[in-house]
């Protein structure tokens, strides 16, 4: 192999044994490779084992592998507001602005403790108002 | 095998089934296709199916790594007002809060299938 056009010569057998046989730290590399040989809807099926039921052993290894590769780590206790959404960052309105959705979309537990954290004296919220909380917060930082 | 005659009428079993059979085909005739771009994570696509086509984790991380690597993936089939109800969702899910450079929500449509 010369290139990573190559790598969609393979059968779906043979890619997923070379998949199988790749060190963790060089998968992802080998899957950029995969991306960049343009092999497009063909070479997904191949990942996919063609859907033989002989392949699925090594499909559902690489998939496995890949997902844990590439996933952030579980912090399903964390606040992701106050994980993603820097104090740096409430300069840039455009910015907070895209996240709206993302806000909105936390429990009003974890968008209390947010509020609490990052603005003075904010008021507490009930569930399901979390519109309110948005309106709240986005007001405040205009006034920064 | 029995010999095919159009003519013979079919036994009501036969008929539900295919009533059966036309009906899911009516239902199942729209799709949604979503599209790739660069601005949002594969954590972000597995979340977005997760909630908004009722995914399992391990499948929808299939569909990110098709649409990274195809351009495109279908994520749900189903009557025209339910697969607009999830376009809609996924057109407006919002930016990928993990990257800074994530401005907005991945695009999405809903095709005949």
């Amino acid at each position: 192999m010369r290139c990573p056009s190559d790598l969609a010569l393979l059968s779906s057998r043979q890619l997923l044994e070379l998949i199988d046989a790749t060190p963790p730290e060089l998968l992802p590399i080998l899957v950029r490779f995969l991306k960049e040989s343009r092999g497009g809807v063909r070479l997904f099926e191949k990942l996919m084992g063609d859907h033989e039921e002989d392949n699925r052993e090594l499909v559902d290894r690489f998939f496995n592998r890949y997902y844990e590769l590439v996933s952030e780590p579980g912090a399903a206790e964390e606040n992701p507001l106050l994980a993603y959404m820097d104090p740096a960052m409430f300069h840039d309105l455009a910015l907070i602005q895209s996240r709206e959705a993302f806000f909105k979309r936390q429990s009003i537990a974890h968008i209390n403790e947010f509020l609490a954290v990052h603005m003075n004296l904010p008021p507490s919220f009930e569930a399901g108002e979390q519109e309110q909380a948005w309106e709240y917060f986005f007001h405040e930082l205009l006034k920064l | 095998m029995k010999p095919q005659n159009t003519n013979e009428p079919a036994a009501p079993e036969e008929q539900t089934e295919f009533l059966e059979m036309e009906q899911t085909k009516a239902v199942r005739h729209w799709k949604v296709v979503l599209y790739n771009d660069e601005d949002h994570t594969y954590d972000y696509v597995v979340d977005l199916l997760v909630a908004v086509c009722g995914m399992a984790k391990e499948q929808a991380f299939r569909c990110a790594v098709e649409v990274d690597m195809t351009g495109r993936t279908t994520v749900f089939y189903g009557n025209k007002e339910e697969c607009s109800l999830r376009s809609g969702k996924i057109n407006t899910w919002g930016a990928d809060h993990r990257l800074l450079r994530s401005r907005g929500s991945m695009n999405s449509c809903v095709e005949p299938s």
